[in-house]
């Protein structure tokens, strides 16, 4: 598969490997920071690009041949929003995702045929799951 | 006064960088409702005394803020912030949760425009590409000095000084032949502003203006 990552930061780069492992994975991550690029070491096994997530011109470069996944992972949600939109709509990607913080742009977005992923309702999820056996805890040392 | 209010339009203005700040004060002074939103402190501050109930302080791309400030009655919303994913993103959520009838947004990458229009916005002002044609113009158009531009620039009112060695100096508009899609709106001589006819007379330093469509513009400068 062809999969282009945008946003190289932790989760960026932790997935980006995680695909490359895969010899079958032409892996290309894009992020404006080149530090951030970095992270992924040198024996990283795919193509990192240095470029702003917000300008045209790097898809039309990268998009021009079919890529099967975009993935859109930065920490700017209308970053990630603007990328995947023109990953669907006009490079007519497959399977785009989109992070996404702001619970109420995730649905909103996902409303517009993109998937969204929202780090904080499933933080939320996690924690309200955690406390829950603290809650019992609590009511037996009543 | 029921005209007026007809007239007058609820506007939110995302992004009080000079353009969003002079654009709220042009729609204040033309009586509508206007609502700048400035997700900088310091810059909200600095406006604050000024415009007082009309600036509000928040990122209006996080969704409580647009459900705070009433996008849901705003008539346009207009996105002129630095930023082009963040204009475009606002548009379209006051167009999806908010059924804000028209949009405007600001890009700055001419590589946008585009896809800022096939994803719902209904206006991109694409401020590099309007300096740049206007640049383009300058160099290339001479006397001709494009006034305004009119179904998204294919056509447009422009202005022309009639000099003593123009070809056309002393005739009778009838009897010049203008390109066909070409109209003389109006001639300024003087003081005074003359609506013409076939038998109006073109006379040194008059100013014409005519309107025109963009591939016949070349045509229009040779005639006059």
């Amino acid at each position: 598969m062809r999969i282009i990552i945008l946003g190289c930061g932790r989760l960026g780069s932790i997935i980006a490997k995680r695909m490359a492992k895969d010899a079958k994975n032409q892996v290309i991550v894009i992020d404006k920071d080149n530090n951030a690029l970095s992270k992924l070491g040198n024996d990283f096994p795919g193509k990192v690009m240095q470029a702003d997530g917000v300008n045209m011109e790097i898809y039309s470069k990268i998009l021009s041949e079919k890529a099967d996944v975009f993935l859109a992972l930065t920490n700017i949600d209308n970053t990630n929003i603007m990328a995947a939109e023109i990953a669907k709509q006009k490079y007519k990607v497959e399977k785009v995702i989109a992070r996404i913080d702001d619970p109420i742009r995730a649905k909103a977005f996902e409303e517009l045929g993109i998937e969204t992923f929202c780090p904080t309702t499933l933080s939320e999820k996690k924690i309200l799951k955690m406390m829950t056996p603290t809650k019992v805890e609590e009511d037996r040392g009543e | 006064m029921t005209q007026q209010n007809m007239d007058k339009k609820f506007v939110i203005v995302v992004g009080a960088g000079k353009t969003g700040y002079n654009l709220t004060k042009l729609l204040m002074e033309e009586g509508h409702e206007v609502l700048l939103v400035e997700k900088n402190k310091s810059r909200y501050f600095e406006l604050n005394n000024e415009l007082g109930e009309n600036i509000f302080l928040g990122d209006a791309s996080e969704s409580d803020v647009l459900k705070n400030i009433g996008t849901n009655r705003a008539n346009v919303l207009v996105a002129v912030t630095g930023d082009d994913d963040t204009n475009l993103v606002i548009c379209q959520m006051a167009k999806i949760m908010y059924m804000v009838p028209r949009t405007i947004a600001r890009i700055s990458n001419p590589k946008n425009e585009d896809i800022f229009s096939s994803l719902g916005v209904d206006n991109v002002v694409n401020t590099t590409q309007i300096v740049n044609s206007l640049i383009e113009k300058e160099v290339d158009a001479g006397m001709i000095v494009p006034v305004m531009e009119l179904k998204g620039g294919k056509v447009e009112i422009v202005e022309t000084e009639i000099t003593s060695n123009s070809p056309v100096v002393n005739k009778q508009i009838k009897d010049i032949k203008l390109p066909e899609d070409c109209l003389i709106v109006s001639i300024v001589r003087g003081d005074d502003v003359i609506f013409p006819h076939g038998n109006t007379t073109l006379q040194k330093d008059d100013t014409v203006m005519a309107l025109v469509s963009k591939d016949k513009k070349a045509e229009l400068r040779k005639i006059l």
